[in-house]
């Protein structure tokens, strides 16, 4: 029996397609004050997107609706195209770095790894843990009580959790805070990895320099609202420098929203 | 909404004037025996109540309708009141009859669980912390798993101790079978304005609350602009 | 069910690093019966009729004050989110903190038992095994809606307060059904074994219907 001819599809124009997870429209609002206004951002496998803002301008807050851990108060959250189960579809493909480790404090880096490996169902969970931290160089500290480790040290741990098992979907919030140079070399050269090996990367910081390395594109946020979005020539983009300054100037009006955690 | 009320204003005074002048005067209770078409039509109510409070937390879980949930914590507020209403009076007749404020009968006891659920449920909506959306859902958990839970905790209770006169209208089979003709229209006509009542402060209620989530959503609104 | 062990283990080593949470809240226990005994006649028949319900009453404050903790280190370094980013079934993680949370109780309980039976005069040898059965059906119970209450009472303002004034009104069916029972085993020599399977079999019906309410409760209240 003959197949019956594919229906045919009129093209879709539209900037998600093909993107790993995209915001269509969203705004985002907590107890009255707007987070997120009218966002709309994607993805793609194997690019990595920068965003930038002062604090307060909701980056957050969008790697949170990303993530699926808040859901949006208007707008869309697209994974690979379809809305639908959209966050439990991400669960088990994302890597997620946030302003507090994600980590049980009283445990040791080996036993936290471990811990989220098994849960992600790794066959050797150890193992992996293991080369997690290595590739974070912090396989020194790997048996001390997280509490009792630098800030520095934290924040490798906390990157070699969101980092461990290669997941196709990267959401750093301030991945380089607390790091010093060689962390953020470090950092930067297995973020370029992964990208290389197709993963998605979200990014947001609002220190520049070491981000636009690694972004092909870049948008900015001030209070809650997109006021730019293009391609990064690279660390010295002067026309995004400008674009920030402006954005930021003109965002005087709107007060920095302090997100709750969820 | 303006009919509603003023027929549940109307029903109520005359199920007063019914208890007040057709209801006979009970032979060995005396007058006190009275407060019983109040205090039964009462916790009638405050049972629809909780099942209102179950159906607008079923609903909200299911379907995320935001009316649901206005209903789910307009019901929980008029059955705590209700419930404080069953108490009061079942108090009073106590005293009346058997002598004592309070006695650990059975339903009583039930009754006074009951209370502190739905009392609860009020400060956990007033206490909650972050967006509605989300305390409407976690308020909508609380809500099922109280339901649910009423049932066994009047069954435990009923095993503890059985005091309570056996439910008179329901005993030979036949409804009201146990009481006399007058009593038991009396016990109609109340039952049915105090259900009417009821409705009417649900109703209430549930307006006040789209009130309370308009102003939310203006709120809202502003923010976004 | 890897997973649901995984996070049960973890549990238990973060107990383990700290034990005296379990010192602490059973000290605390011990302190309610001297309480209950000073309050009362310190003669042994009121003691006797006291015991049985005055054990349980301790461990339901004291396992109130600990199961506020639930979720304290989940919620110190926000590890909840790593949680609930990984692939694990909400009700895998419900009933894993539920079945640690029961564990961390039935601890509670083994060290306190002696100490309280001894201080009411009453055989705890002898009643062992009857007294096994309740405790394990109403720690589960406790366990199972406590930690449905402890998430969702994790974020409002006075949760200490809120958790307990929540939580001790829809347990009362386990604290009759286990103060009653443990009455029961100690009446006769012989206990009217009909009198204990109905406090059971209320106790394991108020099991069943909270842990499955408690996976599908959870599971909608987790997402935002």
């Amino acid at each position: 029996m003959a197949a019956a001819p594919a229906p045919i599809q009129p093209p879709r124009p539209s900037p998600a397609d093909g993107a790993l997870v995209a915001l269509e429209r969203v705004s985002k609002v907590f107890r009255r004050r707007a987070a997120l206004r009218d966002v709309s951002l994607a993805v793609r496998p194997g690019s990595c997107v920068a965003v930038l803002g002062p604090n307060g301008a909701g980056k957050s807050t969008l790697l949170r609706v990303a993530a699926g851990l808040t859901r949006p108060s208007a707008g869309r959250v697209l994974v690979r195209g379809s809305e639908r189960d959209a966050a439990a579809r991400l669960r088990a493909s994302v890597g997620y770095v946030a302003h507090s480790t994600l980590l049980y404090e009283p445990l040791t880096p080996r036993e936290n790894l471990t811990l989220f490996a098994r849960l992600a169902g790794a066959a050797a969970p150890g193992e992996r843990a293991a080369e997690a931290l290595r590739a974070l160089d912090v396989d020194r500290h790997a048996d001390r009580a997280v509490g009792v480790l630098s800030r520095g040290t934290r924040q490798r741990v906390a990157l070699a959790r969101a980092l461990m098992g290669r997941p196709p979907l990267l959401l750093l919030d301030e991945p380089f805070a607390g790091l010093d140079s060689a962390g953020a070399a470090r950092l930067l050269e297995l973020l370029r990895e992964a990208r290389d090996r197709g993963a998605a990367i979200l990014l947001a910081t609002h220190g520049r320099e070491a981000a636009l390395e690694l972004a092909d594109e870049a948008a900015i946020l001030a209070a809650g609202r997109l006021r730019h979005r293009g391609p990064v020539s690279g660390p010295g983009d002067a026309d995004l420098a400008h674009a920030y300054l402006r954005a930021t100037a003109d965002a005087g009006d709107g007060e920095p929203v302090r997100e709750p955690r969820a | 909404m303006v009919p509603l009320v003023v027929c549940a204003a109307a029903a109520f005074l005359g199920a007063l004037a019914t208890i007040a002048f057709y209801a006979p005067v009970e032979a060995v209770q005396g007058v006190a025996q009275k407060i019983f078409y109040v205090h039964v039509p009462l916790a009638w109510c405050t049972f629809l109540a909780v099942a209102a409070l179950l159906a607008g937390s079923i609903g909200t879980l299911w379907r995320r309708r935001p009316g649901a949930d206005r209903l789910a914590r307009s019901a929980a507020e008029v059955g705590s009141v209700l419930a404080t209403l069953v108490l009061l009076t079942g108090s009073l007749w106590g005293k009346a009859v058997w002598g004592t404020w309070w006695t650990w009968d059975g339903r009583l006891t039930s009754t006074l669980v009951l209370w502190f659920i739905l009392v609860g449920y009020v400060l956990y909506r007033s206490l909650a912390e972050g967006p509605p959306e989300t305390t409407a859902r976690t308020a909508a958990v609380l809500g099922v798993i109280a339901a649910a839970d009423v049932p066994i905790i009047h069954l435990s209770v009923t095993w503890w101790r059985t005091l309570h006169p056996e439910p008179v209208v329901m005993r030979s089979g036949d409804f009201g079978g146990g009481l006399p003709g007058s009593m038991l229209a009396t016990l109609l006509v109340s039952l049915g304005a105090f259900t009417l009542l009821a409705a009417a402060l649900l109703v209430l209620r549930v307006r006040l609350a789209e009130v309370e989530d308009r102003l939310e959503a203006a709120a809202v609104e502003r923010a976004l602009r | 069910m890897r997973r649901w062990g995984a996070i049960v283990l973890n549990d238990l080593r973060l107990e383990w690093r700290r034990p005296g949470r379990v010192a602490a809240i059973a000290v605390f226990a011990l302190l309610a019966g001297v309480v209950f005994v000073l309050a009362s006649d310190p003669e042994p028949e009121p003691l006797a009729r006291l015991g049985p319900g005055a054990f349980w009453v301790a461990i339901l404050f004291a396992g109130t004050l600990g199961l506020g903790k639930t979720f304290a280190e989940e919620e110190r370094d926000d590890a909840m989110t790593a949680l609930l980013l990984s692939p694990v079934d909400r009700s895998a993680l419900f009933l894993a903190k539920a079945a640690s949370t029961a564990l961390f109780l039935l601890a509670v309980e083994v060290v306190m038992a002696p100490v309280f039976f001894a201080m009411f005069g009453l055989p705890l040898l002898r009643v062992l095994p009857g007294l096994a059965a309740l405790a394990a059906l109403a720690t589960a119970g406790l366990a199972l809606l406590g930690t449905l209450l402890a998430f969702l009472t994790a974020r409002a303002a006075g949760r200490e307060l809120l958790l307990p004034v929540l939580l001790l009104p829809l347990v009362l069916p386990l604290l009759v059904a286990a103060a009653r029972g443990t009455r029961v085993l100690l009446a006769s020599p012989v206990p009217a074994l009909a009198d204990l399977s109905a406090w059971l079999t209320l106790m394991a019906a108020f099991d069943v219907v909270f842990a499955v309410l408690g996976c599908w409760g959870f599971e909608r209240a987790v997402e935002e």
